[in-house]
């Protein structure tokens, strides 16, 4: 099979102790941005890109990737370990991740992660060497009614499944979407509730609501609660996952990897919709959802395979076709570009070792991200047993950094400060901040691709109807309705009249 | 009832809700609204501020009803100080570099805590200022100026 | 010492100070304000050209990204600069031309303060369009055009993007009427719509497009530049097809605040165009699709920099963009 001959190639261009070693800078430099916060990829691998200019282009974007799916396996390490999450994606991880490592299940979490994202990185890197070009090809048939549909379904999906009480969850939804619209309109260029604040006509930072509310927000209540606080640093149980973890991790694994698959191939939908999506869908499909929130080991195994399927999927329209699905891709392209190669259809066949060569070294880099990781679980976990008090101003600091690098402003410092009161408010209200941050991300989306749509049909509302892929997701969305509220409603009936 | 009203938590979460939609309601009553096939940027907003009201309403009316109270302690003193020391790291960053900043904030946050050493924080702030400008200034290459005026 | 011959020593040693100043500029880190985050188009440029930068000047270029609000929050960090060539800002078309127009209550006007030193780059625009379009040159694209007022649709980065207002300068030209479809996300989305056949047309960094072209999914019918591009040779330039005021695409050049004394100007100049005349620094913009372009003067660059400025006040005056 001509997929072999290539796939062997592809082994022969990235096993060179040069190539290898550039992906191990990669893999290790990944890791440690995806542990801090704020600093994304996207940031270091625009830093790093003048020193690759003095290496070789296959090396360069060799490298290059490394770090960026090396941050998404860095990212679910503090989000598990201290409820911080280093990437945008890996929020999702915080909310069953970091009950486990309070249970002092730390180890068998980040475990799990690590094999998850193994796992689905391997299936994707298939995926990317059988399915490539067909695949983007079928992606560009996604266009503003599809996105907004597609988007539709996913918040109504959200708000029905959502943790915790239903009405306040779907206040938070609301919350959120209110929150997305701050900015600058993008159809009228009239800024939202910007109060004259030049920084708010760029919207809210997703990563300033995350760290605010999520990180913030817990070492705040923390210091409040000083039994619980000691109970999590001292007990720390062993570092393996058991039998019955992988047994209870294997289908969240593979159904995050479908479902990560599916969004990274996506141009037009952002960071955590994969994680955000395999989360619900775990949840509504496991046999006691009540676990979840409390350190189900599921909640932890999908999100973190959607994750790292999505963003190793996000190469494909990039390599393929030649369009960047996301900042970070915008950035390996004119990284590529600066070497002289334009990807796109023809990259396959005039640069066969630059596309097997890196295609086969994502595999590469996700194993040695298995290997460079695993060890590390029992230093992080030893990490835990410093005393809090040592602790949490050391994890202040990173955040403080992590914002502050993404604009070099103070002024995000600033609104993170409110977002860690907010955070604490809602926590000692109990709302939980999930349904919002889902809400905060793809309400100015949904929003975008809803006057979009409406302005190209020249206001014609059928065509989310009359549009074959958009028709499917609406279907899809009344039969999620049908199905979640009927039981709902026949129960109370049934409630009222037994 | 006063008292009540005091510690329910649904009440004061309802209330929340209630509160910011007509905050956002008020505060976009001024955006244009357009029409539902050609939506203004007041559309949005204030459908949403009015979806919160009703929300708020419900949920402060159930408090009333079912009177949960607020669980847990909390501390007031981290609540205002760790907000508080991000600011004041944002604000050295700009007026006087990175190691003033890094130094004052892990000095206020330790403060925020139950227990506080005094040589145990030195320690602490030298060993992550060291940790810091290794990672972040030499490896990161980020253009922080370590201290401003040097 | 007599107090006159005092004074007198004082002053000298103050004005060889200020002339020795400029002569041992710089001696300390310089910082380069990019009033984008980081990995955008400007942002690649600043990190091209610092390297040989930092050979010619002798000191550390730090580059400073202040991204946010169309780039108005680094050019107001700019312009608060010490204006003694220590503080540099990396401007552009839209920050330096356009935004003046869409901002008035903006507190930096960047034409009164700053001062322009020289032109670096100017990355083409060129006039895409889908497949779907009959058209293969500017005047058959106006003709189909006019035959179907309101009809076609173009996509921009947004309102206030020089994409849209170019084709807000070439619909007042031809008397087309086309319709604007903001996509956030940036030039990027942008060409994703266009590749969907959401949008028929377009004012796209010719950058941007080059893989499409080349796989024939999109197709250039003519190229905002001073001179025919490398990159699609056969295409003429708008100029050439009737367009006198379209010869410049996306431009970027360096500014420090006003006050900065004229030997420094004269030297960031010469260091400025040397780097630029760089053959490896040239290659490495052309192959990003962005082409060297430097000014003769800092006087040449300021004439330019005004006429932008006026050129693009009256697209922004007629179209009735909202800033803030």
């Amino acid at each position: 099979m001509e997929i072999f001959n290539n796939l062997i190639f592809g082994f022969s261009v990235a096993l060179s102790v040069q190539n290898l070693f550039y992906c191990f800078i990669g893999c290790f430099l990944g890791t440690l941005i995806g542990v801090l916060p704020g600093i994304g990829p996207l940031g270091t691998i625009a830093m790093l890109m003048p020193l690759t200019f003095s290496i070789t282009p296959v090396g360069a974007l060799i490298m290059l990737a490394g770090i960026y799916y090396g941050a998404q396996y860095g990212g679910s390490t503090t989000s598990i370990l201290v409820n911080l999450p280093g990437e945008t994606s890996s929020v999702i991880t915080c909310i069953d991740g970091y009950q486990m490592a309070r249970q002092g299940r730390a180890g068998p979490a980040l475990a799990i992660a690590a094999y998850g994202s193994f796992f689905a990185g391997t299936t994707c890197t298939l995926l990317i060497a059988l399915f490539g070009p067909p695949i983007a090809e079928m992606a560009l048939k996604f266009a503003s009614p599809e996105y907004f549909s597609l988007m539709m379904m996913g918040l109504i999906a959200a708000a029905l499944l959502a943790p915790g009480d239903m009405v306040k969850s779907l206040a938070m939804v609301a919350l959120g979407l209110l929150l997305g619209t701050v900015g600058t309109d993008v159809d009228s260029g009239w800024a939202r509730f910007s109060f004259d604040i030049i920084e708010l006509t760029d919207g809210i930072g997703f990563v300033v609501i995350a760290i605010g509310v999520f990180a913030l927000g817990e070492i705040v209540a923390n210091l409040g609660d000083p039994e619980e606080r000691i109970i999590f640093t001292t007990k720390v149980g062993s570092l393996f996952p058991s039998k019955d973890d992988i047994r209870r991790s294997i289908a969240p694994i593979i159904r995050g990897t479908i479902l990560g698959a599916f969004f990274g191939v996506l141009p037009g939908t952002g960071p955590a919709i994969a994680s955000f999506s395999s989360y619900m869908v775990e949840k509504k499909v496991a046999a006691d959802p009540s676990r979840f929130g409390h350190g189900a080991i599921e909640g932890v195994a999908g999100p973190e395979s959607a994750n790292n399927a999505d963003a190793q999927c996000k190469f494909i329209p990039m390599l393929t076709l030649g369009i960047p699905a996301s900042g970070t891709m915008a950035l390996m392209l004119g990284a590529l570009m600066i070497h002289g190669i334009a990807p796109g259809p023809t990259v396959m066949t005039q640069r066969p070792d630059l596309f097997w060569g890196l295609i086969v070294s994502m595999w590469i880099g996700n194993l040695m991200l298995v290997v460079l990781n695993l060890p590390l679980i029992g230093l992080w976990v030893s990490l835990l047993k410093v005393p809090y008090r040592m602790l949490f101003p050391a994890i202040m600091l990173f955040c403080c950094i992590g914002i502050y690098s993404l604009n070099n402003s103070p002024f995000e410092l600033y609104l993170t400060a409110v977002f860690g009161l907010l955070g604490f408010l809602w926590m000692k209200l109990e709302c939980s901040p999930v349904p919002l941050m889902l809400g905060f991300v793809l309400g100015p989306m949904m929003e975008e691709n809803l006057r979009r749509a409406m302005l190209i049909s020249r206001g014609n509302p059928m065509v989310f109807l009359t549009r074959p892929i958009s028709l499917a997701f609406v279907i899809a969305t009344v039969l999620i309705v049908i199905v979640m509220v009927v039981p709902a409603m026949r129960k109370r009936r049934g409630d009222i009249t037994g | 009832m006063k008292l009540e009203l005091r510690n329910n938590k649904d009440f004061w979460a309802g209330l929340v809700f209630a509160g910011t939609g007509a905050a956002a309601m008020f505060i976009a009553r001024h955006y244009p609204f357009g029409t539902t096939l050609r939506m203004g940027p007041g559309y949005f907003p204030r459908v949403l501020g009015g979806i919160l009201i009703l929300f708020g309403i419900y949920v402060m009316a159930r408090g009333l009803r079912s009177n949960e109270k607020i669980q847990g302690n909390w501390s007031l003193r981290a609540l205002i100080v760790l907000p508080l020391s991000t600011v004041l790291f944002g604000v050295l960053m700009e007026l006087a570099g990175f190691i003033p900043a890094l130094a004052v904030l892990i000095f206020v946050s330790a403060a925020s805590g139950r227990e506080f050493k005094l040589k145990e924080v030195l320690l602490l702030t030298i060993f992550l200022g060291v940790l810091s400008v290794v990672m972040f200034v030499w490896g990161l290459g980020l253009p922080y100026p370590l201290i401003k005026g040097f | 010492m007599t107090k006159i011959k005092i004074v007198l020593l004082s002053a000298v040693i103050l004005l060889a100070a200020g002339v020795a100043n400029a002569q041992n500029y710089p001696t300390k880190p310089i910082n380069m304000v990019v009033p984008f985050a980081p990995g955008g188009a400007s942002d690649l440029v600043a990190r091209i050209i610092s390297p040989l930068l930092i050979k010619e000047l002798g000191q550390q270029i730090i580059v400073d990204n202040r991204g946010g609000a169309s780039g108005n929050i680094g050019v107001a960090y700019a312009a608060r600069g010490t204006a003694d060539g220590y503080a540099l800002l990396l401007g552009n078309i839209g920050t330096m031309a356009i935004n003046p127009a869409l901002f008035p209550k903006f507190q930096v006007n960047p034409v009164r303060d700053f001062i322009a030193i020289t032109q670096v780059v100017d990355a083409p625009t060129a006039l895409v369009v889908h497949p779907s379009v009959p058209a293969k040159t500017v005047k058959e694209f106006i003709e189909y055009a006019k035959a179907r007022p309101g009809k076609l649709n173009f996509g921009t980065a947004g309102p206030g993007s020089n994409g849209r207002l170019e084709m807000e300068l070439f619909m007042d030209y031809t008397g087309t009427d086309l319709v604007h479809v903001p996509y956030k996300g940036g030039a990027g989305a942008a060409a994703i719509g266009l590749l969907s056949g959401e949008v028929q047309c377009g004012f796209q960094s010719l950058a941007s497009v080059m893989t499409h072209v080349n796989a024939g999914k999109l197709k250039v019918l003519g190229v905002a530049a001073r001179k025919r591009v490398k990159a699609v040779p056969d295409v003429p330039i708008m100029s050439e097809q009737g367009f006198e005021s379209m010869k410049s695409g996306s431009w970027q050049g360096v500014y420090v605040p006003v006050g900065t004394p004229r030997p420094i100007v004269n030297r960031l100049f010469a260091v400025f165009t040397k780097v630029m005349a760089d053959a490896e620094v040239t290659k490495r913009l052309n192959d990003n699709g962005v082409e060297v372009v430097t000014s003769k003067s800092p006087e040449e660059f300021a004439e330019f920099m005004k006429n932008e400025n006026d050129k693009w006040a009256k697209v922004v005056k007629k179209v009735g963009v909202v800033g803030e």
